[in-house]
């Protein structure tokens, strides 16, 4: 098999799978969204590397994983769709450092959907504006941008915060579907994993991004998402599986390891019957 | 387990693994131990590393392996590079063919040097007033680097060319040996394993190497070297292994896939055993 390449947030990330390594100076006080990169060195990261999903597909199969990250640079953790199309775009088309021919698969991990930017036309103008935060955490808006542009679309269609969802929501489906065609015109096969349940009626229902998703297997059941399998299961969150095996407290709600495993096996068993 | 830190050559770099990729745009070198970075696309080299030993011994203990950046190499660059590993930390930039990671003793569990040809490294003599570094071959001993200098000291010292190999091998076993006692002082238990035999003898006669040295078993056969093994399974090579890739085999004399397996297994089998003591 040629290598495969991955796309996600700090889940694809592996963020705070280091707290599983012996290694000393974990950042056990770390926030889970206030993630330091400072707490963080360079074994730390290699080691999570080691055990992160993206590498126990690539290694089953014997071949190498891509990822939006490289030690000793330390970027790559984070990100959103906007981010994972970007770095595909720039991994072939700017650095060129692979061709699409070096990949038989690409994973994309469908992280929280407010993260993209949503993007509209007004008097002629198309502006892109993040508006998660507004969503999701009340009160902050330091990410909102345009709100003015945003507000007078708004009026101008006599549209609510719903219908911008379902306009957000749909036009994360569509870029998703038209990249999702292109890969595969590549000859490259595309796996689609969520944490979030945003766009999964729509991958259901579509036949060509249905066939692409991959439901998680544990415990004889099948998850739609990986928050439904932490939500299922506790230890499967960093977190609580920390306090049961370490007896440390970290404020980490990323996926454990047993988590990641639970992930890589799904996609490997999915994989495994195409081939 | 902690990190596990990997010193060697090519052998150890991987040289040659890409060849049993399905990856495109995969191209021989002009001589079977050649190398030409610029045949050898990123895909490749991500390849190799998923399948060369140290990730394969790495994977086992489910934890991580760091090895230099460049290929090729002899113990003058693998001390090197340990060097650059876990002093430069004041200097980000110094070291930078060799790596850019910076690491504390606390962090790595393992250092496995493979033994490289013991000739690639320099030999230091004093002349002319002022130190300075020879490279020479045994076997083609009137070219190398710096030669005319070192024969003319061997000359003021009364020194043969034999007697020079001698003493060239007992400096490489001395600072083999030393490296080896400083990293264990600092808890970080050092292995070694050899591709030749130009060491295994001061290795054996010394106790505190002789149990760090890794032999590597097959068939019910030990081979003290990867050369000797090579000798007697030309399928240990990647130009010898008919059997992956039939007639037509890579023009290319470096360890194997399952050679790479085989010195994975010897050296997992190693640590397991410590670890259970």
């Amino acid at each position: 098999m040629k290598g495969i390449l991955f796309g996600g947030c700090s889940f694809t990330w592996g963020q705070g799978l280091y707290f599983y390594s012996d290694l000393e100076k974990l950042p056990y006080s770390s926030q889970n969204y206030g993630f330091n990169y400072k707490d963080v060195n360079e074994p730390m990261l290699r080691y999570k590397n080691a055990v992160r999903y993206s590498r126990l597909v690539a290694q089953s199969f014997e071949t190498f994983e891509v990822l939006r990250d490289d030690v000793g640079k330390l970027y790559g953790n984070g990100g959103s769709e906007d981010e994972t199309f970007l770095y595909f775009d720039y991994l072939f088309n700017i650095e060129r450092k692979f061709k699409y021919n070096d990949f038989d698969y690409v994973v994309i991990q469908l992280s929280n959907v407010w993260r993209n930017d949503f993007i509209f036309e007004l008097n002629g103008v198309e502006y892109r504006t993040k508006i998660k935060e507004l969503y999701l955490y009340d009160h902050i808006e330091k990410d909102v941008l345009l709100t003015k542009e945003l507000d007078e679309y708004c009026k101008l269609h006599n549209y609510t915060f719903e219908d911008i969802k379902e306009l957000l929501i749909n036009q994360q489906f569509k870029r998703l579907k038209e990249k999702v065609i292109f890969f595969k015109n590549k000859n490259i096969e595309v796996k689609i994993i969520c944490w979030l349940n945003d766009l999964l009626s729509l991958i259901k229902n579509d036949v060509i991004l249905n066939t692409s998703f991959v439901p998680l297997f544990y415990d004889n059941l099948n998850f739609n998402t990986i928050q439904d399998l932490m939500d299922y299961d506790k230890n499967l969150e960093i977190e609580h599986d920390i306090l049961n095996k370490k007896g440390m407290v970290c404020q980490d709600k990323h996926p454990s390891v047993t988590c990641h495993k639970v992930i890589a096996n799904s996609l490997i068993n999915n994989i495994k019957k195409i081939i | 387990m902690k990190g596990l830190v990997f010193g060697g050559c090519s052998f150890t770099w991987g040289q040659g693994l890409y060849f049993y990729s399905d990856l495109p745009r995969l191209k021989e070198p002009d001589q079977p131990y050649a190398y030409k970075g610029e045949l050898v696309q990123e895909s490749h080299i991500l390849y190799k590393e998923t399948i060369r030993y140290p990730r394969l011994v790495a994977n086992h203990f489910n934890t991580f392996e760091t090895f230099k950046l460049g290929n090729g190499g002899s113990e003058d660059e693998t001390f090197e590079f340990l060097d650059v590993l876990f002093h430069k930390k004041d200097n980000p930039t110094y070291g930078s063919n060799l790596t850019a990671e910076r690491m504390d003793y606390s962090e790595v569990e393992y250092i496995i040097v493979q033994l490289s040809q013991l000739w690639r490294n320099k030999y230091y003599f004093e002349y002319n007033g002022y130190r300075q570094p020879s490279m020479l071959w045994p076997n083609n001993h009137d070219i190398g680097h710096n030669q005319e200098n070192l024969f003319n000291w061997l000359i003021e010292n009364n020194l043969t060319f034999d007697e020079w190999v001698v003493l060239h091998k007992e400096v490489q076993y001395l600072r083999l040996k030393k490296e080896f006692e400083f990293y264990e002082s600092k808890g970080i238990k050092c292995r070694v394993l050899a591709w030749e035999d130009d060491l295994l003898n001061h290795i054996f006669n010394d106790e505190f190497l002789k149990e760090r040295f890794i032999p590597l078993d097959y068939n019910g056969n030990t081979f003290n070297t990867i050369g000797e093994l090579h000798n007697t399974h030309k399928d240990m090579t990647i130009e010898g292994d008919y059997k992956y890739f039939g007639k037509k085999t890579p023009s290319d004399h470096h360890p194997s896939k399952k050679c790479h397996e085989l010195i994975a297994e010897n050296i997992i089998n190693k640590i397991n055993k410590e670890l259970l003591k």
